[in-house]
């Protein structure tokens, strides 16, 4: 049970306690009977489909009844009814989800059978949004209500600026909000790839390169958030994604801006690499720095592998023998305040995990 | 890490099997009606525990393959117990069960794999049932299901790795449909479903087993995405992945092993989600799953794909 306390041993039960959890067994077990009785006898009179909805209100995660709920539903919301009894039935649906999913909001069936009533072209989006983001409040981590949000948002025609917006409250509120830098990984490459249109309800996986202009505002949000707090991870991770971007930026230039690129990316290296000295140099304990010891290390490789594949020796910089200590003295102290990831850390110094794309691969 | 009470140090395999067995019992419960409509889950989840503990003779398998094809419906899905609707977490957990007791030869087994062809679409993806959820846990659990019934020509492989694939975020992570967070447990549906499809190609292994190894939290235990709370059920949905992308060694094995230990309840038996919680069969499985993938406590060895012993899917697969 997740969250729930252990009972105390060696107790005896208090026998009020248990005459009432007796009774609440009683009434629900006969709830359930009857609900799942007349489903199978395939009634659909509006008692029974009432006393299936008090069953969704205390359970919302039994599937069958959502699926007998729309059974019962389909032909008055084609209309066999009148438009006003499908208005009607949509609004009492609408309840129903909402008290469902405030009694538990990680409910797959019922967020499944909400998506079901918008696909009946008959919900209010706008509404939907609103209620959307009251809920998003209460717990802004939902999944569940994330993955709503996208399919309406696609479905209203919503400008992906809006919902950066949106993001970007989120992480102003806190910083810590994963799921809102998640958002952004996929709504920004949406908003500037080249044709950008209105959103759509799909996937990051293959990702269209941002301009420099926003790969380096979004190193600056970042600095932002990880100066107020160097060990959350929410943003680190976002770091990493944006120095992939900015190496696939180079990856893909053209012959005749291959240059311009290079130095772009060195620019950027530096700048960064620079950050986390800064960072470093503010946080007086160690042990708080995994992530800019961690993200210095992967910025001195990335540059020394970029280096390297340009042939190009900066006499200016440490020789080879000299960076492969330091990398080492890094990955040492990354052992030593983070040793739960020893092994990664490991493989990572031997060049057995790449984890920023390196140039080239 | 948590120092580890006396009385929790060792796994309390009489103890686990004891509640286990009861918890299949016990029908006058609040619990036995709430949790009526995936208790086919319930019973793959106690059962396996049950094989791994080396307990697996306390169980009336034939009563409970009567009960698995009580569940059976005329499209060849499986409900989540007699009174419910077919689908397809339902069915994988039902050939699952078949599977343990040696009994998919009860099944028509051309008529489950046609259940679950009419649930593949276009894009490669799967819904979970006729109402047409669409989610990577129902990628899995039709490879997973077709494959074990020795009848993936069934269904489009390539097309659904590659929607699999097509979920992977930018953290190496995977989420339900394409777009959406990166989540511990969609991590192990999508990584499986490729090892299943023999695509684990189309993914970025050192990102995965990177985001999957930053689950491990300062207890010891593991979390389900950035800066969320640890829980046992990740013991395994990190693990998993991780032992078939082969980076076992990138978590603290030690840690989580004294976590999952100091999970358990010495008193009334079973594995909750943290120390001093309630127990259930979900999160009691999910810890002895992740003991067992790390070779501790003299367990039987379970299969990081298929989620079954091996033994079970060397038998049927020749693994």
């Amino acid at each position: 049970m997740h969250g729930r306390p252990r009972p105390p041993t060696g107790k005896p039960e208090d026998p009020e306690k248990k005459k009432a959890s007796q009774k609440r067994l009683a009434l629900f077990s006969r709830l359930c009977n009857v609900v799942l009785e007349r489903r199978a006898a395939k009634r659909y009179d509006a008692e029974s489909i009432t006393l299936a909805a008090k069953l969704l209100e205390q359970n919302p995660e039994v599937y069958t009844v959502w699926n007998y709920r729309r059974e019962a539903l389909a032909g008055t919301f084609k209309g066999d009814q009148g438009p006003e009894e499908a208005t009607k039935a949509i609004q009492f649906e609408l309840k129903l989800t909402e008290t469902a999913l405030r009694k538990n909001p990680k409910s797959y069936a019922t967020w499944h059978h909400r998506k079901w009533l918008v696909d009946q072209g008959l919900v209010p989006l706008d509404k939907e949004l609103q209620l959307l983001t009251k809920l998003q409040e209460l717990d802004p981590r939902n999944f569940h209500a994330w993955r709503y949000r996208r399919i309406v948002t696609a479905k209203a025609g919503i400008p992906p600026e809006q919902e950066e917006h949106y993001t970007m409250s989120l992480i102003n509120a806190n910083f810590s909000d994963y799921s809102a830098w998640h958002a952004r990984t996929v709504l920004l490459p949406q908003i500037h790839a080249a044709d950008s249109g209105p959103l759509k309800d799909q996937g990051s996986a293959q990702q269209e390169v941002m301009p420099s202009s926003v790969i380096e505002r979004e190193l600056d949000l970042v600095e932002q958030a990880t100066f107020t707090d160097p060990s959350d991870q929410s943003a680190w991770i976002y770091h990493r994604w944006l120095l992939s971007q900015a190496l696939q930026r180079y990856q893909e230039a053209e012959p005749q801006t291959q240059s311009t690129a290079y130095q772009e990316l060195c620019d950027l290296l530096k700048r960064e690499i620079g950050r986390c000295e800064g960072l470093l140099e503010a946080e007086a304990d160690r042990r708080n720095c995994k992530w800019p010891i961690l993200t210095m290390a992967r910025l001195l490789e990335l540059r020394d592998s970029l280096h390297a594949q340009q042939g190009a020796g900066d006499s200016k910089l440490d020789g080879p023998g000299e960076r492969k200590e330091r990398l080492k003295e890094l990955y040492k102290e990354l052992i030593e305040i983070d040793p739960l990831r020893k092994g990664y850390y490991q493989d990572a110094l031997a060049g057995n995990a790449r984890v920023l794309v390196q140039p080239g691969r | 890490m948590t120092r580890v009470p006396e009385s929790r140090r060792e796994l309390l395999i009489d103890k686990h099997a004891d509640y286990i067995y009861n918890y299949g019992q016990t029908k006058d419960s609040f619990e036995f009606y709430a949790t009526e409509h995936f208790r086919m889950s319930g019973v793959y989840w106690g059962l396996t525990a049950m094989h791994l503990l080396g307990k697996q003779h306390m169980m009336d398998t034939a009563a409970i393959t009567d009960w698995v094809l009580s569940c059976q419906h005329a499209n060849g899905g499986f409900g989540g117990s007699e009174r419910h609707d077919p689908h397809l977490l339902y069915t994988l957990s039902a050939v699952q069960i078949l599977a343990l007791c040696g009994a998919l030869n009860r099944i028509n087994k051309e008529q489950v794999t046609q259940y679950v062809r009419s649930l593949q679409q276009p894009d490669g993806s799967f819904a979970g049932d006729d109402w047409g959820e669409i989610d990577t846990r129902f990628s899995y659990c039709a490879l997973s299901c077709c494959k074990l019934l020795g009848q993936a020509q069934a269904i489009d492989v390539k097309a659904a790795a590659s929607y699999v694939a097509s979920c992977q975020n930018i953290d190496g992570g995977f989420g339900c449909t394409p777009g959406n967070e990166s989540h511990a447990g969609q991590v192990f549906t999508c990584v499986a479903a490729l090892a299943i499809a023999d695509s684990l190609h189309l993914l970025d292994k050192d990102l995965t087993s990177w985001w999957l190894c930053e689950r491990q939290t300062e207890s010891g235990g593991l979390n389900g995405r950035p800066e969320k709370l640890q829980d046992v059920c990740y013991s395994w949905w990190c693990l998993s992945a991780l032992s078939i992308l082969g980076r076992l060694s990138w978590i603290d094995q030690e840690a989580l092993a004294c976590f999952i230990l100091n999970c358990q309840d010495e008193n009334r038996g079973g594995i909750s989600d943290r120390p001093e919680d309630m127990v259930d069969v979900f999160h009691t499985f999910f810890g002895i799953a992740g003991l067992s993938l790390m070779g501790r406590c003299n367990l039987e060895a379970i299969d990081p794909v298929y989620a079954l012993p091996e033994t079970t899917t060397r038998q049927l697969l020749g693994k």
